[in-house]
């Protein structure tokens, strides 16, 4: 919701500060740098928080501080700026299906599935069992010769469609749709495989800085950014568990984190970070920081064993006065970049296996969230262009995100009950949770077009279902390709330009 | 007249005198100016509902204090009470629904955060005891991207009548996060070796007494004239009638405003100049009501809430065969925008912007309204009724002279035999403008044969259009006879010769709208006035597709029984001081000495060739410091994330629109 802003803000001697909400605070300082002619080491990018992201601050919010540190390098005056909404849709690019969240995969998902479904029609199949005759098996290799071990996609297809009651709402369906003619319901499972990492190598690394205080507080920065998947809140707990220090002191409401306390994200803290980006932000920067609190917690622990019955305060200062270093940078690489990730959802139940959760209310929150940006990318969400080249849709009103009535009236989220943990590497055996949910929004869009394929059934039109992204009202009540629909067709002359060009 | 200059108002129960505002400023300009920052700015057009603020008001008449949301983007306000989030309550005191939302994971990114507490807050101003629809109505003008607003309805149940959210009882749980509630059903019988946040938290209990009172001097407050200006424009605020039409008289091309709902946006995205505001929101008479004997009498400026009451109480006040008017109007006004839009913007407001799919006026137009002109002509005020069907004389041409004013708006009762409904096709159901909408009404006697018929359709045209060739054609013709269906069909589908280039784009839908909205009437009345009875498949496609209250589960696994914290569902580190609006985004840190604005100025062409910037104009504009383009970029003008492809100044050449300068 918080549009692209910055506040650049010149300093002493070619430094620069520059406060701005960005995924990718590493790569800003680099670029501002770039376009005023100074090393890196001049610029400090802070971020405190950002509000929401969505892959859309990863890169395209670097013009924003480039442009403001060329006007401050030349006024030497603080300078900032926050777009207005029609200003950041308009030069920061829009949400398109084939740009955006999820970088390429929600493509890859929606054209696969949108084949199988093709397939299975035209050889007259359930859609479904083609599927499940699909699916890979434990041992199998992928195209990208990645074998697939702990392989439990197959069980969790299974759980979901069991608790989902799938057959028995597929067949009450049919049995809807055979006695209406004029309304039509649809249901659609689709599992999904999602590997959580970065393709390139070198960006699967994060660092972590940690600080104790003499009064025993516990500064954290890490080089990932808070952007409201409550990335910030994980690491807070991984730091706790890690060094045995508590984040909220007996109080029962944890708003006011005592011990330890996270600031911002800042470059001249945590150096070369990667973009919080791909799903990958607690697994990466998680052990960092654990790593760093595990330095800690050993150059500790001979103070904790000598004095038990201390606060944690006295501890410290007890290091403290032996010169123990109170400070450890921690650092992680993924091993192997294995994907082990995987997921299914029906029309509103979804089932995940998401390893152990760091922090399970957080997780729903990005599964929910993530799935109803699905629906709003599979369903409402389009950006339309006049002829000319000028965007339309640069306002709430003309490019519709969903609200709080276009939820699933029945929306139930599962965890996958048989989720092992013992052989998976990541931070505490966690996965990654952002983006799979988003691509299961398709689910919605499959639904739809079954619902379509019912009104042709109805009407013994068996041509196959030609239904883009997304799914909006006109398209489906096209779709439909019924008598009224045809008698209204108005074609495009030869001469004639459209009001708005879809893309 | 005279015209005070001073704008008095409370700001969360302080009093504030601003001598001579600038007109264009908003209020949520001003709140953040002075640092109250936790109302955010979001799209500037009250689409989105970041900047909600409530404002209370009392009517002296009616002895009664009401509290509306608004978007502070767009709102006037003297003599009110405003209260922004940080009015609610703060972090270490939080207020039942901050403390609820923060608790139940209702705030993720928390950008939108504060809206949201202020929509939830006003509704348990106006009504501590809500049912759960209206928990969840209460959001219809707040946008969240991050959450799938199951949280933040979660938390709004807490607070209705029925207060368990989990009633889906057919599933096993094996560790559930319940609704919150300590006692929550869905709590029961789960293996409790993993100890819940959750179970252990007492909510605080919502107490009405302990809220912001109502600043006792304003309970005295009259309303005067006001008169503000700036160099480019002036602010006028009568509070009568006559002293709007003498204003009006004297500056004839004044504009009338009063949500800013219209005029907000105008002036801010379109570059539309008012440079004389009329303000006619203070002014009672133009918002008083009666009761006719045929029919209602609504002053021009009822703010469409207001319209909403009142029809609620036309449709218990008349007789059951009068109401049908009502009744449609009612039903067509849930779906008007938003909660915050509905509070502000008025009747007026809508019958004189004319949009082509105006939520009233399709039935306004059907069901024959009159609307009341009037102005000062020498010193005499006059009135002359215009029937609603005369009242457009052409696209964008009304039948009003240029002193006069839309005083008053007649909707009539229905006749027997009369039959009225409007439709709706949106993107979305709710806060979504229309594709095509209807305002349909058929007169039938003896039973089924039909005497009269207006059918009128929105956008299918720029402007709100009527279907002459099906009206002619159905009088005379008996309703439910299916042949007389087929042809009026048949009739439709020429009726409307759209071209493919229309505006919206979307012809041959609009088409089919059109008929799926005939059908729907034609079987509805058949039934309403018991023709013929109709097959269940067709009874059910009638009305709208009713959605129930939503409601959701969540069933987790369990953490590794060895953790102490990891695992644990606690809140969001930050969620409460989001709650409370007391978390710093990016615009909210405090001005610096000395700092100054950036603005960007894009491309408006998709490709073309840059061959001169001339900045002379916009740097002679009085405190402009500085242009910078590619020339002025010290270091590299290029970046890229593998390959530094990309301009970040555009030098020679623009590809797409929205490339900028600085």
């Amino acid at each position: 919701m918080e549009t692209n802003a910055a506040l650049v803000i010149p300093k002493e001697d070619d430094e620069f500060e520059v406060h701005l909400g960005t995924q990718n605070p590493a790569s800003t300082q680099g670029n501002i740098a770039g376009v005023l002619g100074i090393a890196a080491n001049k610029v400090t990018c802070r971020v405190k928080r950002v509000g929401g992201a969505f892959g859309g601050k990863e890169t395209k919010c670097f013009f924003i501080s480039m442009a403001l540190a060329v006007g401050a390098w030349h006024l030497k005056k603080p300078i900032r700026c926050m777009l207005d909404r029609n200003e950041d849709i308009i030069i920061t690019g829009q949400r398109h299906p084939f740009l955006g969240r999820g970088f390429g995969k929600p493509q890859a998902l929606f054209i696969t599935e949108s084949m199988l479904n093709d397939v299975a029609e035209r050889i007259g199949i359930d859609v479904n069992k083609l599927r499940e005759k699909n699916l890979y098996v434990e041992g199998q290799k992928t195209p990208y010769n990645q074998m697939l071990e702990n392989w439990c996609l197959p069980s969790v297809y299974q759980q979901v469609k069991e608790t989902s009651e799938f057959e028995k709402r597929k067949n009450e369906i049919e049995e809807f749709n055979s006695n209406n003619k004029w309304r039509k319901r649809g249901i659609a499972l689709i599992p999904l495989k999602f590997g959580v990492a970065f393709p390139l190598l070198f960006l699967n690394q994060a660092g972590a800085l940690v600080h104790i205080y003499l009064d025993g507080s516990i500064l954290i920065s890490h080089g990932g950014i808070e952007m409201g998947q409550g990335l910030n809140t994980k690491m807070l707990q991984i730091a706790s568990e890690a060094l045995d220090v508590p984040i909220n002191t007996g109080k029962k409401i944890f708003y006011n984190c005592i011990f330890i306390h996270l600031m911002e994200s800042t470059t001249n803290l945590v150096i070369n970070s990667t973009s919080t980006a791909a799903s990958t932000g607690s697994d990466l920067n998680g052990y960092a920081v654990h790593n760093a609190c595990k330095i800690l917690a050993e150059r500790l622990k001979p103070y904790r064993e000598k004095m038990p019955d201390k606060s944690f305060e006295e501890i410290v200062k007890a290091a403290y006065h032996d010169r123990v270093n109170l400070s450890a940078n921690g650092f992680y690489k993924t091993p192997d970049i294995g994907y082990d990730f995987e997921k299914i959802k029906q029309l509103m139940d979804i089932c995940m296996d998401i390893g152990r959760s760091l922090n399970y209310a957080i997780d729903i929150g990005q599964i929910e969230g993530g799935f109803i940006q699905g629906v709003g990318w599979c369903t409402n969400e389009q950006s339309l262009h006049f002829p000319n080249g000028n965007l339309y849709t640069t306002r709430p009103d003309q490019y519709e995100i969903p609200g709080d009535r276009d939820i699933p009236q029945d929306f139930r989220i599962y965890m996958y009950k048989g989720a092992k943990s013992s052989n998976i590497k990541s931070i505490h055996s966690s996965k990654g949770i952002g983006e799979p949910p988003l691509l299961l929004g398709c689910t919605v869009f499959f639904a739809i077009r079954e619902a379509i394929k019912a009104v042709r059934k109805c009407n013994n039109n068996n041509t196959p279902v030609a239904l883009r992204i997304p799914a909006i009202p006109k398209r489906v009540r096209i779709a439909c390709d019924d008598e009224i629909v045809r008698k209204c067709k108005i074609e495009k002359k030869d001469d004639e330009v459209p009001w708005v060009i879809e893309l | 007249m005279t015209f005070r200059n001073k704008l008095r108002f409370y700001l969360n129960g302080t009093s504030v005198k601003i001598d001579n505002p600038d007109p264009d400023i908003t209020l949520l300009n001003y709140v953040r100016s002075i640092g109250l920052t936790g109302t955010k700015l979001g799209c500037g057009e009250g689409g989105c509902g970041a900047c909600t603020i409530m404002i209370s008001s009392y009517d002296q008449i009616l002895n009664k204090i009401s509290h509306i949301l608004a978007n502070a983007c767009l709102t006037p306000f003297d003599g009110k009470h405003i209260i922004t989030i940080e009015g609610i309550r703060n972090a270490k005191n939080p207020h039942p629904v901050q403390e609820c939302l923060t608790l139940l994971h209702g705030s993720q990114c928390g950008f939108c955060t504060p809206g949201v507490v202020m929509s939830l807050y006003s509704l348990l101003r106006n009504n501590p005891n809500p049912s759960e629809e209206e928990a969840e109505e209460c959001f219809d003008g707040n946008l969240c991207r991050c959450t799938s607003y199951r949280p933040i309805l979660d938390a709004a149940k807490m607070f209705a009548n029925n207060t368990c959210v989990e009633t889906n009882g057919q599933h096993e749980p094996q560790e559930n996060v319940g609704c919150g509630k300590a006692n929550c059903c869905k709590l029961n019988n789960v293996d409790t070796t993993f100890s819940h946040n959750f179970s252990q938290i007492q909510f605080k209990k919502y107490d009405a007494t302990q809220e912001l009172i109502f600043p006792p001097s304003l309970m005295k407050y009259t309303p005067e004239p006001l008169h503000f200006h700036s160099s480019n424009s002036k602010w006028f605020r009568p509070v009568t009638l006559d002293q709007l039409l003498s204003l009006k008289a004297e500056y004839l091309n004044a504009t009338l405003v009063s949500g800013n709902t219209r005029i907000g946006i105008e002036t801010k995205f379109e570059n539309i100049k008012h440079d004389v505001q009329i303000y006619v929101g203070d002014i009672s008479e133009f918002k008083s009501w009666a009761f006719k004997e045929d029919g209602l009498s609504l002053g021009a400026n009822m703010t469409i809430s207001n319209v909403q009451t009142v029809l609620k109480e036309a449709c218990n006040y008349y007789k059951p065969h009068q109401i049908q008017i009502f009744e449609a109007l009612l039903e067509n006004l849930k779906r008007f925008a938003t909660n915050q839009i509905r509070n502000t913007s008025t009747l007026a407001g809508n019958i004189i912007a004319n949009s082509s799919t105006s939520d009233l006026i399709p039935l306004l137009l059907s069901s024959k309204s009159i609307f009341s002109l009037t102005s000062l002509q020498s010193t005499l005020k006059k009135s002359r009724p215009i029937p609603s069907v005369s009242f457009w004389t052409g696209y964008n041409q009304d039948c009003r002279e240029i002193s006069e004013i839309l005083e008053n708006i007649f909707i009539p009762c229905s006749n027997h035999g009369q039959y009225v409904r409007a439709y709706k096709q949106s993107k979305k159901h709710y806060g979504s403008r229309a594709i095509v909408n209807a305002g349909l009404s058929v007169v039938l006697r003896h039973n089924s044969h039909v005497q009269e018929a207006c059918f009128v359709f929105g956008g299918m045209s720029r402007a709100i259009v009527r279907a002459p060739n099906a009206e002619n054609f159905i009088v005379g013709k008996r309703w439910g006879d299916e042949n007389v269906l087929e042809q009026l069909i048949e009739i439709l589908y020429e009726e409307f010769q759209l071209s493919f280039s229309v505006t919206g784009g979307m012809a041959t839908y609009h088409k089919t709208l059109v008929i799926g909205f005939i059908n729907k009437f034609w079987y509805d009345v058949t039934k309403s006035a018991n023709i013929a009875t109709l097959s269940p498949d067709i009874e059910n496609s009638i009305g709208e597709i009713k959605r129930s209250i939503s409601k959701g589960s969540q069933t987790i696994g369990r953490p590794d029984k060895d953790n102490k914290i990891v695992g644990k569902p606690i809140s969001y580190a930050s969620a409460m001081k989001q709650t409370t609006g007391q978390a710093i985004y990016l615009d909210d840190i405090p001005k610096i000495e000395g700092e100054l604005y950036g603005a960007f100025v894009t491309s408006q062409k998709a490709h073309a060739k840059i061959l001169n910037i001339d900045p002379s104009q916009a740097l002679n504009v009085p405190g402009v410091k500085g242009f910078f383009s590619a020339k002025d970029v010290p270091g590299k003008n290029s970046w890229g994330f593998i390959i530094p492809d990309e301009e970040v100044f555009a030098s020679k050449e623009v590809f797409y629109i929205g490339k900028f300068n600085l």
